[in-house]
């Protein structure tokens, strides 16, 4: 079993075909609900997943900005998904096992298929936490998925656990995982400022609002700190 | 054998890139007006860039990501967006001024006004950018860059008094009426020049362009270490020059022309000729590097095919952006903007937007993820934490001291 | 309480606006002081220009320009020297300074035309004799002096 956080791992990162030719960045990753558990299933590409990333307010308004430019085009802001089957490695980029060649197209979804989600709306929601969960008053927000991957028999990509604290995703850097300590003065401050960050494991007494966009954590959730040994 | 030549040959082309219209203009610039006393700002901004090149060269061996693939995946798609809108717009104003210098150049040759020359000029650079060999753009204009050895000749042959030039440099004797306020812009324009962000992010996509491993990583330190430190000679040189000629008659340098004339009065019509050969193809070369790192930042932002390691068809995008950058930039040099005036903003904007790509660097440089055993070691980032510091320093007080100064004019 | 704010906000924004026509549309007469210094630096750009075309004469003179260098180092110096005089010629005089200004402005002018000569002579293709740059040298002094530098 390996972990890897998705904002830090996974988003944003360089697509590249089996040619090594390049498709586009990871603009958002697609999570689907599979028995209670919520699973990547694909990477989403282009403009209609990038956008909406900007922020709460300023990305709704670009998007539809996007949209606006042409009409007529009925699935402007859905983004193209590229299936997680596809994908052969994970190194500073996402290797593909195939050609970039007509390898865009979006998710057809029949209806009555599984409930589809967005990384990019999970990050940066508010987290409203039982007392002694999460320490209050300082606006914890979502600023990680930590992702599960079992080879093997199930194959699958699940969220594991949510790294929850002060900030937007992207604060800590990349210093959360214990392996980065350098520059001290850079590490040092990271490390004092996400202080009272913590890691939420997935299950029960975490709970997405994806509606309303809030994530309750209760007094069931199991909480650590960032860095197993601190 | 053949491989040292190939260290070599790279080691002449890292010389003859560091040059370009900035150095060229601002070096003249100070020395006309503060001898040899902002001396000391060449080397700092030498080790700064060659302490930023150095990092973004070994995660683009190791990696194979160049600077904007790790702005945005430390940053984020916002900050990474506002970080490219910022770091392009000094890089496209250092194209205009390029481009505007080789035009410059070139009506020193023929006495054909610089606006004809531009739309000739901007067109050569795209169609270098659209068919030439990667290896062979960088290592043609590097070389002939060299020429602008004669600037050193140059001063040699001026026969300055070596000592009065040492005790300016070293005592930071600063000429009377001269205010505190002009030597600190003038150390920020300097600090600018040799530390320009583009030369970064040319320098990492150059890595991948030319598909650098980890093992890559010896000859592309003794380019980075050997190569920017005797370029940042050159730039000394120039700044040589001016002081001899210029300081004890005050004038104050403000074309190109100023600052190749010592050379002539040095060295007589051959050595000015070889030296406005090495302003046109530093000019030009430097006009190709910025050309293509428009070219680059935006399309590693977005993600789509870039580099002329692929054929031109397969990169149709990033060629498309390519066409647009040398279009505007040829637009905004004929509205008879001047070339030197827009050098002297790309140099200052320069130091403000450093921090902007030098901080997503130096963090990515320690993450084993990337870099494997290759992280930075101890003096790696105690220089990294030191410029790191310099860099927010200088940026912040850019723009202050560009008005109190009106730009170096009070 | 927002609501009042909020009705403000016009207002004071059209006021603002009428101050900053009313600071930017004033005729703006400047501190002797800072007209000094305007005029100083006029004058040195000028001696600047003069000297760069001095340099450029002796290096033709001597054989170490080629004729076309010259003339756009020429041509450059003279465009300096008439932005110098333009620079004096548009601001206001403050009081009591008339004749300084007249001075200013006269030496200003000499320095134009000095330059445009020398380029007009080098064009023409006529000889560069040592009394024209000598007279250069005079006048790249005179406006240092001039200048108080």
């Amino acid at each position: 079993m390996s972990t890897m956080d998705a904002s830090l791992h996974l988003l944003d990162r360089q697509v590249i075909d089996v040619d090594g030719r390049l498709v586009g960045k990871v603009d958002d990753l697609e999570l689907t609900e599979e028995d209670g558990a919520l699973v990547v299933t694909g990477l989403l590409l282009g403009l209609g997943a990038l956008l909406p990333r900007f922020g709460r307010r300023l990305g709704p308004w670009l998007n539809s900005r996007y949209a606006q430019i042409s009409v007529s085009h009925a699935a402007r802001r859905v983004p193209a998904v590229i299936d997680l089957d596809v994908v052969d490695r994970v190194e500073s980029g996402v290797h593909l096992r195939v050609a970039r060649e007509g390898l865009l197209r979006p998710r057809v979804q029949g209806i009555g298929g599984p409930v589809r989600h967005r990384l990019g709306a999970l990050l940066d929601l508010p987290v409203r936490a039982a007392s002694g969960q999460i320490e209050p008053g300082r606006r914890p927000r979502v600023l990680d998925v930590r992702l599960d991957h079992r080879p093997g028999e199930s194959e699958r990509c699940e969220v594991a656990a949510l790294l929850v604290g002060a900030g937007r995703p992207g604060a800590l850097l990349g210093y959360d995982r214990g392996r980065v300590g350098a520059p001290a003065p850079v590490a040092g401050l990271v490390a004092w400022l996400h202080r009272h960050s913590r890691l939420v494991d997935w299950g029960p007494g975490v709970e997405v609002d994806w509606e309303r966009g809030e994530v309750t954590v209760t007094a069931a959730a199991e909480t650590r700190p960032l860095r197993p040994t601190s | 054998m053949k491989r040292y030549l190939a260290v070599f040959l790279g080691i002449l082309t890292a010389i003859g890139g560091f040059v370009d219209i900035g150095d060229l203009v601002t070096n003249a610039q100070v020395g006309a007006r503060f001898g040899m006393s902002l001396a000391w700002v060449a080397p700092v901004g030498v080790l700064g860039i060659c302490v930023f090149a150095e990092m973004a060269g070994r995660v683009a061996a190791v990696s194979h990501r160049a600077v904007f693939d790790l702005v945005r995946e430390r940053l984020g798609p916002r900050m990474g967006f506002l970080n490219l809108v910022g770091s392009l717009a000094v890089t496209f104003l250092t194209f205009v001024a390029e481009i505007g210098g080789v035009a410059l150049a070139l009506q020193l040759v023929t006495s054909v006004h610089h606006l004809a020359w531009v739309p000739c000029v901007a067109l050569l650079v795209w169609f270098v950018l659209w068919r030439a060999k990667f290896s062979a753009m960088e290592d043609v204009l590097g070389l002939l860059g060299l020429a602008l050895i004669g600037f050193a000749v140059a001063l040699w042959q001026l026969g300055p008094d070596w000592g009065d030039l040492a005790q300016q440099a070293l005592t930071v004797d600063k000429p009377g009426p001269e205010s505190w306020t002009t030597y600190a812009y003038f150390a920020v324009a300097l600090f600018g020049a040799a530390m320009t962000p583009y030369e970064v992010f040319f320098f990492s996509s150059g890595g991948v362009e030319e598909r650098w491993t980890a093992k890559d990583i010896g000859v592309m330190r003794v380019n980075v270490f050997l190569g920017f430190p005797l370029g940042g000679l050159l730039s000394l040189a120039i700044a040589g020059c001016a002081a001899v000629v210029f300081l004890p008659l005050g004038v104050s340098v403000e074309t190109l022309g100023q600052v190749g004339l010592p050379v002539g009065l040095a060295l007589g019509k051959i050595g000015l000729a070889v030296v406005v050969l090495g302003f046109v193809a530093a000019t030009f070369g430097a006009a190709c590097e910025t050309g293509l790192s428009v070219g680059y930042s935006i399309a590693q932002y977005f993600g789509f095919q870039w580099g002329k390691y692929v054929r031109t068809r397969e990169a149709t995008a990033f060629h498309a952006v390519l066409v647009v950058a040398a279009l505007l930039a040829a637009g905004v040099l004929m509205t008879s903007v001047d070339p030197v005036l827009v050098t002297e903003f790309s140099v200052v904007f320069s130091a403000i937007a450093l921090p902007l790509t030098y901080f997503p660097i130096l963090v990515v440089a320690n993450d084993p993820d990337y870099l494997g055993e290759h992280v930075n070691g101890r003096v790696a980032n105690v220089l990294g934490v030191v410029y790191l510091v310099l860099v927010v320093v200088v940026s912040v007080a850019a723009i202050p001291l560009m008005v109190l100064t009106r730009m170096g004019t009070a | 309480m927002g609501s009042r704010s909020s009705d403000r906000r016009p207002l004071l924004g059209s006021l603002l606006l009428v101050l900053a026509l009313v600071v930017g549309c004033a005729v703006s007469e400047p501190e002797p002081a800072d007209w000094s210094e305007s005029s100083a630096r006029a004058l040195e750009s000028a001696a600047s220009a003069v000297a760069t075309a001095r340099l450029a004469l002796s290096g033709e003179k001597d054989g170490d320009l080629w004729r076309s260098y010259a003339v756009v180092l020429l041509a450059d110096a003279e465009e300096a020297a008439g932005s110098a005089a333009d620079q004096v010629a548009v601001v206001q005089t403050p009081r009591g300074r008339e004749k300084r200004a007249e001075q200013v402005r006269d030496l200003l002018g000499r320095a134009e035309d000095a330059v445009r000569a020398a380029r007009q002579e080098l064009v023409a293709g006529k000889p560069i004799t040592a009394e024209r740059l000598a007279r250069l040298e005079r006048l790249r002094q005179r406006l240092l002096r001039e200048a108080g530098r």
